[in-house]
């Protein structure tokens, strides 16, 4: 990095391009996780200004670095995300180059133009950046456009206009009084850094939560003969199915810590029970029974964790009736329950067992197109049909 | 309440020097003041009334007025009477509206805070800062600094006089307060000196699009302290329905986290790694899960048992890794490292242990005693509980975590 600027100087770029370029890092490293789904950076402001101060390639160059830095640096996404991501970014600002007619025709880029085609090279690439956003959710999170756009759609639409207006009112600046501009968009920088902060700490506050809740799981594992089977995955699971099922997102959030801690009642069930390979007889069947209710137990006093706790009381029921503790069947059993049994059979199968090895996906669904009807419920398993392409 | 009858003879000449030293500068220098600018003067009044009666909370702890980004740009863009007028008469009317009207209060607040902003402003000017060339030696740095002499002589107003009148050395609690604001003080120079140069270039009024984003920062920050005690909360409630389950009973992994964190806190560690310290405590026995069928009612256990017990620190670390911190599940690693290299799972020594894994050796060993948990059969009265951790200081025990213990044991029985 410290060699950057002289080397870029010596091939000449312009030396306000390396700085444009330096506050890539800052603007990377601020990350927010989004509900349901995507993330804001505030590369937004640093593209904006480049492209209307900087010739073509540069507002390009700063998109994808920016993506690559902000995935591989600060999320440590695998670069295969990090270029997906490097892609959602570079192609509104294309767009906008290739709409606004500059990306061939003009090498100096918006500089030399009026307001009018500034503003429209910002709007198409705002506008683009969020139909791009939308289609991937869709796409890879199973999350469809009328969920997404008020939720996730609407704060990065939000996002993205009110850096773009900040950065397009600094380069106006730039514009007339040539440095000070620079030095006002690097304090703007800053100061964005210093105001967005509070949202980053909540977007990581919420991934240490998840974290911790399969930890959790994890712990409660090691009564059973610790099968190494990861609740984290069970839980998308669940999510991708209750997303298939078109649930309301507050639901989907329920499922999801459901999903991750159905087991924790299991610890207050003795390990000789749990471990127990013959067959139980019927007292320990009984304490056996009583871990969704313990589960549930734990979970109710909790604020964060109350809503989830019937989910967890009803994991175990059959769609038969014939499941436990309340023997509850069809329509009766909550929808929750219904997709945290089946994904965590499905993840179950699927993965490697002490005592046997994994199964393959088509040998999975198999299994539990058997039990559909009996112990699962059928539009679950149908629609566990239908995303297992995903899984 | 205070009043200025109940206020000793020496704090009544005090608060009114400071008071009249204020109305004399404006006095003596009203000249300056350019009253044409007069909304400009009121819009900075006004601003800095509002901020300083709704404070904003900090995430750390504690509030940040949104009132220190406002002086800054006043020092910088104002003569540096109009500064003290103007962020004088301010302050007091929004100290007045959300602390009360009590008016030795009021008038000394007002007068302190006019005169460092004034102090300020007229360090800026002498070392020849000015907004209108924007660079970090013309701007930028002369800014800092004048930012610096605001802060000095503003805490030193404070401390000076609510020192006094506690009986608290004034001139330490200075040098604290003073690092302690220094930080956030120079988080605010960038936006500070950003709305300098907009007011400058572009128009004074963009100072107001400052303030349309108070109430949204103040919401954010609300927000993730709200969340952060929901989260807290499910975390330790899980981790207490986990140690019910531990053989040592239920609550110590709570009370090892404790006095672990107290440790740590007295070693003057940074504010992170107690914060990891405390989490690796709770979880420090995580790993023991499912071990409570080796203890019956004798606590007898056989060789396999200790095999699969000596176990529990990489169980547990390996549990506690799903956690993106890493410093956590190193000490639960290594919590049952001896100092002289003579524990498991590594056999590490001495600063090769983390001294987070060293603290929670401690603290864990000293919990187990009183409680009679493992490897101790029966329970101990503390002060030979003490006494066995001062035996192995040097040996199984690190011998500065080990001062550090007992010192926080002492201050607890003179409290």
């Amino acid at each position: 990095m410290i060699y950057a600027a002289p080397a870029a100087v010596l091939i000449g770029v312009d030396s306000r391009d390396v700085l444009l370029l330096a506050l890539i890092l800052p603007a990377a490293w601020l990350r927010v996780n989004l509900e349901p789904a995507g993330h804001l950076t505030l590369s937004p402001a640093v593209v904006v200004a480049a492209l209307v101060l900087a010739p073509p390639y540069v507002p390009v160059a700063i998109a994808a670095l920016s993506a690559i830095v902000s995935a591989v640096l600060f999320a440590h996404e695998p670069l295969t995300q990090a270029l997906e991501d490097a892609g959602e970014e570079t192609i509104p600002v294309v767009l906008a180059l290739v709409l606004t007619g500059v990306l061939l025709s003009s090498p100096e880029g918006l500089v030399s133009r009026s307001l009018g085609w500034q503003l429209l090279a910002v709007l198409v690439y705002v506008f683009a950046r969020v139909v791009l956003a939308s289609i991937k959710a869709s796409v890879f999170d199973g999350i469809d456009v009328k969920t997404f756009l008020p939720t996730s759609g609407r704060t990065l639409t939000l996002n993205a206009i009110l850096l773009s207006g900040i950065a397009l009112g600094l380069s106006r600046l730039t514009n007339a009084y040539g440095g000070t501009g620079y030095f006002a968009l690097t304090l703007a920088m800053i100061a964005l850094i210093e105001s967005y902060h509070p949202f980053k700490l909540l977007s990581d506050q919420r991934d240490v939560l998840f974290a911790s809740l399969s930890m959790v799981a994890q712990a409660i594992d090691l009564k059973d003969a610790y099968t190494g089977r990861h609740a984290r995955h069970a839980s998308a699971i669940a999510v991708r199915l209750a997303r298939s099922l078109r649930l309301a997102e507050p639901e989907v959030r329920k499922i999801r810590i459901a999903a991750i801690l159905h087991d924790i009642g299991k610890i207050g069930v003795s390990g000789r029970i749990i471990r127990k390979p013959s067959a139980l007889d019927p007292a320990e069947m009984d304490a056996m029974r009583q871990h969704p209710v313990i589960g549930a137990e734990i979970m109710q006093p909790v604020e964060l964790l109350a809503g989830a706790a019937d989910i967890v009381r009803h994991h175990h029921e059959h769609f038969d009736g014939s499941g436990y503790p309340d023997g509850l069947g069809g329509g009766q059993i909550p929808m929750g329950s219904r997709i945290v049994l089946v994904a965590d059979a499905f993840n179950a199968i699927t993965t490697d067992r002490p005592y046997r090895r994994a199964r393959s996906k088509e040998e999975a669904l198999r299994i539990l197109k058997d039990g559909s009807g009996k112990q699962f419920d059928p539009v679950v398993v149908d629609a566990l049909q239908s995303v297992a392409a995903f899984l | 309440m205070l009043t200025t009858q109940r206020l000793p003879k020496d704090f009544q000449l005090f608060i009114t020097v400071v008071v009249f030293a204020a109305g004399a500068i404006i006095w003596v220098f009203g000249a300056e003041i350019r009253w044409q600018e007069w909304p400009e003067l009121l819009m900075f009044m006004m601003l800095i009334t509002v901020t300083s009666t709704f404070p904003i909370p900090h995430p750390r702890g504690g509030y940040v007025t949104s009132t220190t980004t406002l002086m800054y740009v006043l020092l910088s863009v104002q003569e540096p009477v109009s500064a003290l007028l103007v962020a004088g008469c301010g302050y007091a009317i929004g100290h007045a509206t959300s602390r009360g009207w009590v008016p030795w209060r009021t008038f000394y607040n007002g007068a302190q805070m006019g005169i460092s902003v004034g102090l300020a402003s007229l360090t800026f000017r002498v070392l020849g800062g000015s907004p209108h060339t924007p660079g970090v030696l013309s701007f930028l740095l002369p800014f800092t600094l004048a930012s610096l002499v605001h802060q000095t002589a503003n805490n030193f107003f404070v401390t000076f006089l609510f020192g006094r009148l506690r009986q608290t050395p004034w001139f330490r609690t200075w040098l604290v307060e003073f690092k302690d604001s220094l930080s956030s003080n120079l988080l605010t120079i960038p936006s500070a000196a950003l709305l300098a140069i907009l007011y400058v270039f572009v128009h004074p009024a963009t100072l107001l699009l400052y303030l349309v984003s108070l109430p949204a920062q103040r919401w954010a920050i609300q927000l993730y302290m709200q969340q952060r005690e929901i989260y807290k909360q499910a975390i330790d409630s899980l981790v207490v329905a986990i140690d019910a389950n531990f053989p040592q009973g239920a609550g110590h992994s709570r009370r090892v986290a404790d006095l672990a964190s107290a440790i740590a806190k007295k070693m003057r560690l940074s504010d992170p790694d107690v914060e990891a310290i405390e989490l690796a405590g709770l979880l420090h026995d995580v790993g023991m899960i499912g071990l409570e069928d080796f203890f019956g009612s004798s606590m007898q256990v056989d060789s396999s048992g200790v095999e699969r017990i000596k176990q529990h620190p990489m169980m547990g670390a390996e549990i506690a890794d799903e956690l993106p911190r890493r410093d956590v599940s190193e000490i639960v690693m290594y919590h049952h490292e001896c100092y002289d290299g003579s524990g498991y799972p590594r056999g590490l020594k001495g600063a090769q242990i983390p001294i987070g894994a060293r603290i929670v050796a401690v603290a864990e060993a000293f919990e187990s005693m009183l409680a009679g948990g493992l490897p101790y059969k029966d329970r101990f009265p503390p002060g030979d509980a003490m006494e066995v951790v001062q035996i192995k200081s040097g040996s199984e025990f690190d011998p500065r975590v080990v001062e550090a213990f007992l010192a926080t044991r002492r201050e607890r029985i003179d409290r």
